[in-house]
């Protein structure tokens, strides 16, 4: 009975949603309704009366569901953040993660327990890649001032690669800066240079 | 140096802690003060309640819905210093507007809200024998002034909130949007959203809620008890900061500067020119109109909390059946609207304004 569970993710974020979807499923949960156009959200939860909404931290649309717990008549039964508000340890791992959760009242601890934990795993999963590409496109980027500043020492000084390589990473040492740094500095100078 | 974190909304009353931030108040008293937007007021309560903020912008019914318990995840909160007064307004769509005007067509001369309200009754009265559809408002939070206001404007006017028209939470950069979409008839937010709806000409200003009460206390300075408890001297060099903004603030010559820095993409990330309108009150109700000037449009200062105003907004909260009227802990509408703190820690200031508590319908706030 407890896999009926109707969970709601309101997140704009594709990624993040398919992610988490996938590990609530993965969790035997199969009523999983994802919303990433939040208009009309009263109607549109009135209608799929959920048991369990998930919102990521930030999205705006926070403040229509705290409407919820004022007006009953919109929603069948009052929601209320976490099951036992003295459980602010999950209520700090969630926001850390950046996403809150709305919980119809009366549901098994245990059971949302398992559900918050998972999304709690699934945001941070979702950081992590975020920060992993966002590392490995500007490793990328700097790679490629490296290689255009390599380009302009060899030109200039008429040596090799390895020579120049080295130029640079001789005056990254004695600055105490980046080798990256010292080549967007000579690739930056030699624009201006012309 | 004490190390104090403050959240806030991007709204032209964040002003004050921007200004302590930006011009070096808060520096000059001995405060790193680092400041957080949010996106929602939910967040803000969570984070403080969290301790990951001392304190915040706060709607002024916010630190007495969360000394009642009426909101989840809610710590104690002090509250000592109104970071504005006044500042919203009602926008409606241009078609209300005009729906308005068949009944009176000097709503935007007279700008009084008992004639307003009678000419959106008008509306509504038709639109029942029409059978059209309920008309639709937007405002900010359940314990905001801007609910608070708009039902007892409604209310005063024949209008039954809860029956006659759907009072709907939208959060601000969406209500011009909304309204565009004709999803919803009318708003009543803070500044700079009704300017730009008129900016872009999808809604006409018809009322500022200025006119329901003079001097309602918009948004307060809300800090968790606990560190109000355990730094006193933070709290009192954060208090001699806000004065030393609020006198920066006054000076019309430091308009331009306040409008400029309010419009970085840091604070609110609207131009400065619309930004300028609720700082001097000169409000263009309608595109391609005249602006009118409104005096104390949002006010600045005057910035002690009163006992008066607080128990107001509780009397509206059991009003509209959000909190019931029990005997409450005496400290809880002290604490949130902290008139005490305010006067031990800036026990010189005098402000010259005299507060009027005459409400638009010839009533008087209680206890005042």
């Amino acid at each position: 009975m407890e896999t009926d569970l109707k969970i709601l993710l309101i997140d704009e974020n594709e990624t993040r949603s398919a992610i988490l979807f996938e590990g609530l499923r993965g969790s035997g949960l199969n009523c999983v309704e994802w919303l990433k156009d939040t208009r009309n959200l009263s109607e549109r939860i009135f209608a799929l009366d959920p048991d369990v909404i998930l919102i990521d931290l930030e999205n705006p649309n926070r403040d229509v569901l705290e409407q919820m717990f004022q007006i009953s008549r919109e929603v069948k039964r009052p929601i209320a953040m976490f099951v036992d508000q003295s459980d602010s340890q999950s209520i700090t791992q969630a926001i850390d993660a950046g996403v809150s959760a709305y919980i119809v009242d009366g549901l098994k601890s245990e059971r949302v327990k398992s559900i918050i934990d998972t999304t709690i795993s699934r945001f941070n999963a979702f950081s992590n890649l975020h920060k992993e590409l966002a590392e490995a496109k500007s490793a990328l980027i700097e790679r490629k001032e490296v290689d255009k500043a390599k380009g302009i020492l060899m030109k200039q000084r008429n040596i090799g690669e390895a020579e120049a390589y080295a130029l640079l990473r001789k005056a990254a040492m004695n600055k105490g800066q980046k080798i990256s740094d010292i080549a967007s500095s000579i690739v930056t100078a030699s624009e201006l240079m012309g | 140096m004490h190390e104090i974190k403050l959240g806030f909304i991007p709204l032209v009353d964040c002003a004050l802690l921007a200004i302590a931030k930006e011009k070096g108040f808060a520096e000059e008293n001995g405060i790193q003060l680092s400041l957080h937007k949010e996106v929602s007021w939910a967040n803000i309560r969570d984070k403080i309640y969290l301790g990951y903020l001392d304190g915040a912008q706060m709607l002024a019914g916010m630190p007495i819905a969360a000394n009642l318990g009426l909101m989840p995840n809610s710590c104690e909160i002090v509250a000592p210093f109104v970071l504005g007064r006044n500042g919203n307004a009602i926008t409606v769509s241009r078609s209300l507007f005009a729906e308005m005007q068949k009944s009176n067509d000097t709503i935007l001369e007279e700008l009084d809200l008992k004639k307003t309200g009678a000419a959106l009754k008008a509306v509504i009265d038709q639109r029942k024998i029409e059978g059209k559809t309920i008309l639709r408002f937007g405002m900010v939070f359940p314990f905001s002034c801007h609910n608070y206001h708009l039902r007892y404007w409604m209310s005063s006017c024949g209008i039954e909130p809860d029956i006659d028209v759907h009072l709907e939470v939208i959060p601000p950069p969406f209500m011009d949007q909304y309204l565009e979409e004709g999803r919803i008839d009318g708003f009543c937010v803070g500044e700079p959203w009704n300017s730009l709806a008129v900016e872009q000409d999808v809604g006409v200003i018809i009322a500022t809620t200025k006119q329901v009460w003079a001097y309602s206390p918009e948004k307060m300075l809300g800090l968790r008890k606990q560190w109000v408890d355990t730094y006193p001297e933070a709290l009192n060099a954060l208090m001699k900061t806000l004065h030393q903004c609020v006198n920066w603030a006054m000076q019309s010559s430091n308009i331009d500067e306040l409008s400029k820095l309010l419009s970085s993409h840091t604070y609110i990330d609207v131009p400065a020119e619309i930004i300028k309108r609720a700082l001097t009150g000169d409000i263009k109700l309608k595109n391609a109109q005249d602006s009118t000037q409104i005096e104390n449009f949002l006010m600045l200062n005057a910035n002690k909390p009163e006992q008066a105003a607080a128990k107001w907004l509780f009397d509206q909260m059991v009003r509209w059946k959000q909190a019931e009227n029990i005997d409450i802990h005496p400290d809880a509408l002290k604490n949130a609207f902290a008139t005490q703190v305010y006067s031990e820690h800036l026990p010189s200031i005098q402000y010259d304004i005299e507060i009027d508590y005459s409400l638009f319908d010839g009533k008087i706030i209680k206890g005042a």
